[in-house]
């Protein structure tokens, strides 16, 4: 018997307490249900979106005689009470909440930043687990390559490309300096402390690119340096790839970015090959092969850029993506 | 709970750690990169943006004339150089029931009951773009937007680099330069803008009355501006932004009925505007804005007492000099002929204002703006006031807007201000607006409304009359006000349909909605012989000289109207080179007010035009080759103390040639307004005939 539902929206912790309490419960009484399929326990960091979002999304994607999917909210979690042969935690409180307890079960951690997730696995014990394939996450964010390409893709006349780096993000700047360097381009960084007067350093990186790339960094950093960044690219009339569909509508001129749905996509491609592999090791931990675009034309327009259509732009980046 | 469990250290070190809630996070909007278009759909009014394309398409060679796009609006020629625009009609030689703001500071004129058009501080090259919003909208913006706001944007010093000079030659003999700088010392990035502009008005017209002696209009202008924008951004959580100007010049003011009759107006006008933003945590940001105006206007109409006499009492047409100066000698105790002030544009008027706010999002779904705002405005002017004091005025205010996403479909807004100006008790005017996205790319939104507008410091004490310089008698009472007014309230409802279609840029809104004006404010006959001389400083009211009946006009809550109607906009571009904004309103007003104390009521159906249509074309040929053209009808209307106006189709068109030469790029443009037929604009005389311009721009990168 199906007995746990995961895509409630907004309810009441009181309810919310009661009914995963009800379907534990339900699941230690009744074992025998779920013996022909494998259980798969959701730990979301909160009971709303996009945690709901990816946790319906996933329960749609697996076939129901397969897979038992099961949720409880990070605050409620216990490792003692865990009845499932395998853990995803959805978003970054559920991955650390997990991670610190103890742990008998294959982990995917999802709806996580990169370097969030190796900051939470750095003691020995998760490292191990790591390496044995018993823990692994499916990042948030895309690879620099993937950003890349959707630059050149939009705009094919760009040589130089300039890179603002938040005091959370520097640790990216080997492997944007690797990316860029595969494609010939020449790469502008610049490494931003809160103190630092942004002008003063977006002025020249933006006078001396042909477009801008914004890393995901800290939201008080992306939120203050975003209408310098916006500001400084329409003058210059040079693309901004922005990382989430947000900024798109802020003015970026692109993004590519991972969204619920696209998320619960992978992860249920990763449980399918688990399902079939039994035994295996899990992947390594990976960013997402699924992902959206979205483009401003507006915004495009305006500093003279006329766009791909977007079936021409999402079939080349998936073409460039595929494995 | 494994969080009870987790070490403290852990909880501090997840908040060191990016999250999804980092990547999710809103980005603040940049309004000149999406030009709020993509924001439409979540707003709980009707929005019209004029964006820089726009203005450039439209030709406008002033800033007013930009609203005749506006469905709704009318924007009108008082004179050559005096501009008036109102929303849903009532328009007046000094209409005063739309804000108009400048980068958030409000340029309303007490003294004016209105707003200077032609000494703003900025020009059309100054201006990025201005949002329209069309209905009441006190509930964000006070008193003044009560029918509607205009929030123009200028240009801040990041938009634009190097230097740029722009200069227009044409029609009424305009010669026009404007010119900016844009710069940085050391952190302080600057925008300086400089312009002069000077034309010789409308030309030559025809007395209304006989003997219907032509005569030349004096209704010429001529005005410098200078404006600085400055920007300091210590680090990334703050920015302050820095905003003077000065303007100085002389406009010809005067009802065009009698040609003869124009005065020279001189405005000396400066302005300060500071603000400070800063973001102090993702989910709050704050903003704290200072601002000081003070205008100077200066309209001597000096005329010999005698000459009016003959000019205004059919009795006195062909007297001797003599005869008249005995009458005058008789009616005043003994008193010469001598010069008195017919100039009534004459005052100063000055504005400070501080306003506190803070936006708090809780998260993707609820979000508040709220603050606080104080208001002294001072306002001295023999000619309205009847006495050299300086009169003063405090007003404080509360705002805040609400904005609920209960559901992905749905937005709910509740915005209110809460407004207590000094002497009366404070009003509450609330809007509550719900956006419904019913299916992808549209939205159907409705809001209603309660709004109150405080009567300007010059209705509240206006005592307009003619008054003689030897001895301070009162001649003759023009306009005044003898009773304590009561704000004008406005009970509005508005229902609305969005549309848009990115794949052809289209975006098309509909609405329809509802006006309920009452206390409206309007000009009623009343009897001097009644007036007691309160105040005081009235040393004496002598007979009437110039009216047997002794009549004058008195302001009063005595006007209450009703407005229904149906607009449409559509702005769309279907292919990369060409696009169009089509504007429609169709205007119901029924009401009436009171213009002689009962004995006579007056329909205001005619106040308002029917319909209006606007349409704006651009094409871009390639080679730098532009061509536009607008077109703009309105049926007939009669403006208060205008003339009945017949209806108008007006046509403008615009050739433009972009070239760029190293490092100088420019554009010569040919504009032809009005070239299919001329019509006229408030009054008689005020006539629109086919009027060519020329304009060179060079921007130096």
């Amino acid at each position: 018997m199906d007995c746990v539902m995961s895509t409630r929206s907004r309810g009441s912790p009181f309810f919310s307490t009661v009914w995963w309490q009800t379907a534990l419960l339900l699941l230690l009484l009744f074992p025998a249900s779920s013996w022909a399929r494998q259980s798969v326990l959701l730990v979301l960091s909160q009971d709303s979106q996009p945690y709901q979002a990816l946790a319906a999304a996933l329960v749609a994607q697996l076939p129901a005689r397969q897979w038992q999917v099961n949720s409880v909210l990070a605050e409620q979690y216990s490792p003692t009470s865990v009845q499932a042969d395998l853990i995803v935690t959805v978003g970054t409180l559920a991955a650390r909440d997990v991670l610190q307890g103890a742990l008998h079960w294959p982990v995917i951690s999802v709806l996580i930043p990169r370097q969030t997730f190796f900051a939470l696995c750095r003691q020995q014990h998760l490292v191990v687990r790591k390496e044995q394939g018993l823990l692994s996450a499916i990042y948030l964010e895309q690879p620099v390559d993937r950003q890349l390409q959707l630059a050149r893709l939009i705009d094919p006349s760009i040589e130089s490309m300039g890179v603002v780096l938040g005091p959370n993000s520097h640790d990216q700047q080997p492997a944007i300096n690797a990316a860029m360097a595969e494609l010939g381009w020449q790469s502008r960084l610049a490494r931003f402390e809160f103190n630092e007067n942004p002008i003063q350093i977006l002025e020249p990186l933006s006078d001396n690119s042909d477009a801008i790339l914004v890393v995901p960094d800290k939201a008080e950093f992306n939120r203050s340096i975003a209408k310098w960044l916006l500001l400084l690219s329409y003058r210059r009339n040079i693309p901004l790839i922005g990382f989430s569909s947000r900024y798109v509508d802020a003015g970026a001129t692109a993004a590519v970015f991972s969204t619920p749905a696209s998320i619960a996509k992978d992860t249920a491609a990763w449980l399918e090959r688990w399902f079939v592999q039994q035994g295996q090791p899990l992947p390594v931990p990976s960013y997402p092969h699924y992902f959206e675009i979205r483009t401003n034309p507006e915004a495009a327009r305006s500093i003279g850029l006329t766009l791909p259509g977007m079936d021409e732009l999402e079939a080349a980046m998936s073409r460039d993506s595929q494995p | 709970m494994s969080s009870l469990l987790s070490p403290l250290t852990a909880q501090a070190s997840i908040d060191e750690l990016i999250t999804e809630e980092d990547l999710f996070g809103g980005i603040p909007t940049v309004k000149s990169a999406t030009r709020l278009e993509q924001k439409l759909s979540e707003i709980p009014a009707a929005v019209t943006i004029i964006d820089r394309e726009m203005i450039e398409a439209s030709g406008a060679v002033n800033i007013a004339d930009l609203f005749k796009l506006v469905p709704g609006f009318q924007s009108y020629h008082v004179n050559a150089n005096k501009f008036g625009v109102v929303s849903h009609g009532m328009g007046e030689a000094h209409p005063g029931r739309l804000e108009v703001m400048i980068d958030g500071r409000s340029v309303y004129q007490p003294a004016l009951s209105s707003v200077d058009w032609s000494a703003l501080g900025v020009v059309l090259d100054d201006i990025k773009y201005i949002e329209v919003v069309r209905g009441p909208n006190v509930a964000t913006q006070g008193s003044n937007a009560f029918l509607g706001a205009i929030n123009i944007t200028t240009y801040a010093p990041l938009d634009q680099t190097g230097s740029a000079i722009r200069t227009t030659v044409g029609a009424l003999d305009t010669r026009e330069v404007a010119f900016r700088h844009n710069n940085n010392i050391g952190s302080f990035n600057y925008r300086l803008g400089l312009n002069y502009h000077k034309n010789e008005g409308t030309g030559i017209g025809q007395d209304v009355e006989p003997p219907f002696l032509p005569s030349q209009m004096e209704d010429g202008a001529e005005i410098s501006q200078l404006n600085l924008h400055g920007l300091y951004t210590p680090n990334l959580s703050d920015s302050f932004v820095i905003q003077l100007g000065v303007s100085d010049g002389t406009v010809g003011v005067g009802g065009s009925n009698h040609p003869a009759d124009f005065t020279p107006r001189d405005v000396k006008a400066n302005y300060q505007n500071l603000s400070w933003d800063r973001i102090i945590s993702p989910e709050q940001q704050l903003r704290v804005q200072a601002s000081h105006s003070r205008n100077e206007y200066d309209n001597e109409g000096l005329i010999l007492l005698s000459d009016l006499l003959r000019r205004e009492i059919d009795a006195f047409a062909g007297a001797p000099q003599s005869a008249i100066e005995a009458f005058i000698a008789g009616a005043t105790g003994g008193e010469s002929d001598q010069l008195v002030d017919e100039g009534m544009e004459t005052g100063v008027t000055e504005r400070y204002d501080v306003e506190v706010q803070l936006t708090q999002e809780w998260d993707s779904a609820l979000r508040l703006v709220a603050g606080v705002g104080l208001r002294h405005d001072r306002f001295s002017s023999m000619a309205n006031l009847g006495h050299d004091r300086t009169l003063s005025s405090n007003s404080q205010r509360l705002f805040g807007n609400l904005e609920w996403r209960f559901s992905p479909d749905w937005i709910a807004n509740a915005g209110a201000m809460l407004e207590h100006h000094q002497d009366t008790e404070a009003r509450f005017s609330p809007r509550l607006g719900l956006n419904w996205h019913v299916a992808e790319q549209q939205t159907v939104r409705a809001s209603i409304s309660r709004a109150y507008r405080a009567p300007s410091l010059m209705e509240q004490q206006l005592f307009a009359a003619l008054i003689l310089p030897s001895n301070g008698q009162v001649l003759d009472i023009n306009t005044y006000t003898p009773d304590e007014l009561d704000p004008e309230r406005v009970d509005a409802l508005e229902l609305g349909y969005l549309i848009e279609a990115p794949s052809i840029n289209s975006v098309f809104d509909l609405k329809a909605y509802v006006e309920e004006v009452s206390n409206g404010l309007a000009e009623q006959w009343t009897y001097t012989a009644a007036v007691s001389p309160d105040p005081s400083w009235v040393s004496t009211v002598i007979p009437d000289a110039t009216d047997p009946d002794q009549k004058a006009l008195q302001i009063a809550n005595n006007a209450t109207w009703r407005t229904k109607g149906l607009e449409a906009q559509w702005k769309l571009q279907p292919w990369s080179h060409t696009w169009f904004f089509l504007g429609y309103a169709y205007t119901d007003t029924q009401g009436q007010y009171d213009r002689r104390s009962g004995a006579e009521f007056k329909l205001l159906s005619e106040r308002t035009p029917t319909h209006g249509f606007s349409l704006l074309a651009s094409h871009s040929f390639g080679h730098g080759f532009e061509a536009s053209a607008g077109f703009y009808r309105q049926t007939s209307v009669k403006w208060h103390q205008g003339s009945d106006l017949k209806p108008y189709n007006r046509l403008d068109g615009r050739l433009a040639k972009n070239f760029k030469a190293g490092d100088v790029q420019g554009s010569l443009e040919f504009i032809l307004q009005s070239f299919n037929s001329p019509y006229t604009e408030f009054e008689v005389n005020n006539t629109v005939d086919t009027r060519g311009f020329v304009r060179l721009s060079l921007d130096f990168l």
